[in-house]
């Protein structure tokens, strides 16, 4: 489904990723797992084509989508600190992609993902009143309303405190069983990794 | 634990009370005027419906004003944040230098560039920009908007324009959804310096004819010596900022978004189109906004430097340069002591701030005005003690320098402020837990600390002081000249040529450090802070 090949990538002189290929398949769930500065960050950025590579290739479905704009790729983007737009209501940053569908149909897939995520009672709220939890699954049912082709999520659960996580870490496997999603996960926690993913691969700084 | 000892109560209160006094006390001073009866001059205003023409024009000028600042000073700022492209850093310090033009210098020169450009007037001088002088403001003062604005675009903003491309967003739909509304909050506190600029002037309306409440608060107080028809006219201007005030705060709904990490935007490269726009665009705001005008006054300087000789340059601008000298000081050695006081206040620290920072959003106008009533009564009460012939106050510059401080305090109190609230309050804790009270601490240690932002507190404080005309012209002593009030004097006269002289010095100067403070990584947003 998803093929990286030899892609490689700089910060200034500094090199991040060198060489770096991986194959991921449908429905499969993977872990990139290391420690900081190891380039795991930057490579999920290159697969949703928010950082350009000075080289190599991504294919998708067997296309070439290594210089396709972020907005055509159709993947999904849960970012580490949620990124949800503090001047839209929950409502609004979970309808924020799918803006172009028919009321009515983005009535249904609102209520579908906002219960799926335990959220439905949040939707009036402003991010600014959300617990960290309660902003994760928002981000989580923003992008995964979009229907998107691939999930990506750079170390979602690294703002939760201990407690909290082991709860979500399940709640959110459940929900990406039920989808049979694509997932690519960034972490530095092999808990994350262990719980989430079938497969996990360890990256090392260069 | 008790952290200050009771002399520290007692000192701290005392300097607050001091300070407070100092800046709350002259203001007041005015205000048993307003409930003196209607005087004639303001009947005739009423009855001719000229105070209702000049209320509506006040309004018209500053929506006009905010409406053009925001169109250059946002789309400017927009530009160079996200895009990059050849000779942008000078593009971008270009940018800023309109700051260094007095709004009455732009006047008097486009006075003479519309005359001999008839199809730049033709467009400028129309109704639509109210004979000129929204386009003079717009063009002088939208870099307010385009330094707030490029700050806040390019820390702010970048994991939401990057969550709106994941989401399916195009670049114009991330535009128009989320980096307009979220720039929303700094666009509108900008362009409210915008305004209390403009309503703070006077000099451009009466230059290019436009009815203003500041026309009736000059006509009857240096025209009729009508202090109390002016005051009242006052009234009106400041309800008139009341309302700009409520409106932003409404429009705001008191939010501002902050970015979520320390990131910066990338800029990414132009398309061919967009490239030939950015520079088109960007050309004309500068060529307009600074060569244009500078250009003029060189031509003026060189045809008219037979004059310099008999302006007395070298009086006119050590006059200047003592009482901005004299201003600084006494602003830098007051707001550096309040803001250490309010910084370890526990609470009414935001009341405290506000007092100090209210001089700057009163239009300057009504500031002269009161402080001229308050040095006037405390003259008459020297007069009464000492029997001293002439007014102290008055001809010894005190009156204009009050004026200043009361005006300009806030630039400094607000940058001392945010660098001592960046410093972890156990900084202080330590020093009172080693025995030093509140100077001793004062001395020891906020004071190094605030020597850096002094730096670039006094580059601000002169550019905005050597700019000053409004209490310049109307507190100076008599026959007391400055480079500003020599401006306004040969501008007035019909010689705008021998204006430019001393125009030039001052943009000059002001142009060099606008350029320091550009190149030396610290940009005049901070000027956005004095609220």
């Amino acid at each position: 489904m998803l093929k990286i090949e030899k892609i490689n990538f700089k910060y200034g002189d500094k090199k991040v990723l060198n060489d770096f290929s991986m194959e991921v398949r449908e429905g499969e769930r993977v872990a990139l797992k290391g420690s900081s500065g190891c380039g795991k960050s930057t490579l999920l950025k290159v697969i949703a084509g928010l950082e350009k590579p000075y080289s190599g290739k991504l294919f998708f479905d067997g296309k070439d989508v290594t210089t396709l704009s972020p907005h055509k790729r159709e993947f999904g983007y849960v970012f580490q600190d949620f990124a949800l737009f503090p001047h839209l209501s929950v409502k609004n940053n979970i309808l924020f992609g799918i803006s172009g569908y028919k009321s009515s149909e983005r009535k249904v897939l609102l209520k579908k993902y906002t219960e799926m995520l335990h959220i439905d009672s949040l939707l009036d709220h402003y991010p600014n009143e959300l617990s960290g939890g309660q902003k994760q699954r928002v981000a989580i049912a923003r992008t995964l309303i979009t229907s998107p082709k691939i999930i990506l999520m750079d170390e979602v659960f690294s703002a939760l405190d201990e407690g909290l996580k082991e709860k979500v870490r399940l709640e959110i496997l459940e929900v990406l069983k039920e989808l049979k999603i694509t997932t690519i996960l960034v972490t530095h926690d092999s808990r994350d990794a262990e719980v989430l993913c079938d497969k996990i691969i360890e990256m090392y700084p260069i | 634990m008790k952290i200050f000892k009771i002399e520290d109560g007692i000192i701290k209160f005392f300097l607050l009370a001091l300070i407070l006094a100092f800046i709350v006390l002259p203001i007041s001073d005015s205000i048993p005027l307003l409930f003196t009866p209607s005087t004639p001059y303001l009947d005739v205003l009423v009855e001719k419906g000229i105070l209702w023409e000049y209320l509506l024009n006040t309004l018209e000028l500053v929506f006009k004003v905010g409406l053009f600042s925001i169109l250059l000073g946002f789309t400017s700022s927009y530009i160079v944040t996200m895009y990059d492209f050849k000779f942008k850093s000078i593009f971008k310090v270009l940018l800023t230098l309109p700051l260094a033009f007095p709004v009455y210098v732009g006047a008097y020169t486009y006075s003479s560039i519309f005359y001999t450009n008839k199809w730049l007037g033709n467009i400028f001088t129309g109704k639509l920009f109210m004979e000129g002088s929204v386009f003079i403001y717009g063009i002088f003062l939208y870099p307010y908007v385009y330094l707030a604005c490029r700050s806040y675009l390019k820390d702010n903003l970048v994991e939401y324009i990057e969550a709106s491309k994941t989401l399916g967003k195009s670049s114009l739909e991330t535009f128009i959804k989320v980096i307009f509304p979220l720039s929303w909050p700094a666009v509108l506190g900008s362009t409210l310096f915008v305004i209390f600029e403009t309503l703070s002037d006077f000099a451009v309306v009466e230059y290019y004819g436009v009815g203003t409440i500041s026309k009736v608060i000059t006509d009857s107080w240096m025209g009729l010596g009508q202090k109390d028809t002016a005051a009242k006219a006052s009234m009106i201007l400041l309800f008139v900022l009341t309302v700009i005030i409520f409106s932003e705060k409404i429009l705001r709904r008191k939010k501002r978004y902050e970015g979520i990490s320390d990131r910066k935007i990338k800029p990414e490269k132009p398309s061919g189109l967009a490239t030939i726009m950015i520079y088109l665009f960007l050309s004309i705001v500068v060529s307009l906004s600074f060569i244009l005008p500078t250009y003029e006054m060189l031509v003026f300087t060189i045809a008219k430097s037979s004059y310099i000789a008999s302006i007395d340059l070298l009086g006119i601008a050590s006059n200047t340069l003592i009482t901005l000298f004299i201003a600084i000081f006494i602003i830098i050695v007051i707001s550096s002591i309040f803001a250490s006081i309010v910084n370890q206040l526990k609470r009414g620290k935001k009341f405290f701030s506000t007092i100090a920072v209210m001089g700057y959003s009163i239009p300057s106008l009504i500031l002269a005005l009161a402080v001229y009533i308050f040095t006037l009564s405390l003259d008459n009460f020297i007069y009464d003690l000492f029997h001293i012939e002439w007014l102290v106050l008055m001809n010894t510059r005190t009156a204009l320098v009050i004026a200043l401080v009361i005006k300009f305090i806030s630039v400094a109190f607000s940058n001392y402020s945010n660098s001592l609230a960046k410093i972890s309050p156990n900084v202080f804790h330590a020093s009172t837990m080693l025995r030093h009270n509140f100077l001793g601490t004062f001395f020891k240690v906020n004071l190094p600390l605030l020597k850096k932002p002094t730096k670039f507190v006094f580059i601000i404080l002169f550019i905005d002081l050597i700019k000053e005309l409004t209490l310049t012209y109307t507190l100076r002593p008599f026959n007391f000249k400055t480079l500003s009030t020599e401006i306004y004097r040969y501008a007035g006269n019909e010689m705008i040529e021998v204006a430019a002289i001393p125009s030039l010095v001052i943009v000059g100067i002001c142009s060099l450090m606008i350029i320091y403070l550009e190149l030396g990584g610290k940009n005049v947003k901070n000027r956005k802070d004095k609220l």
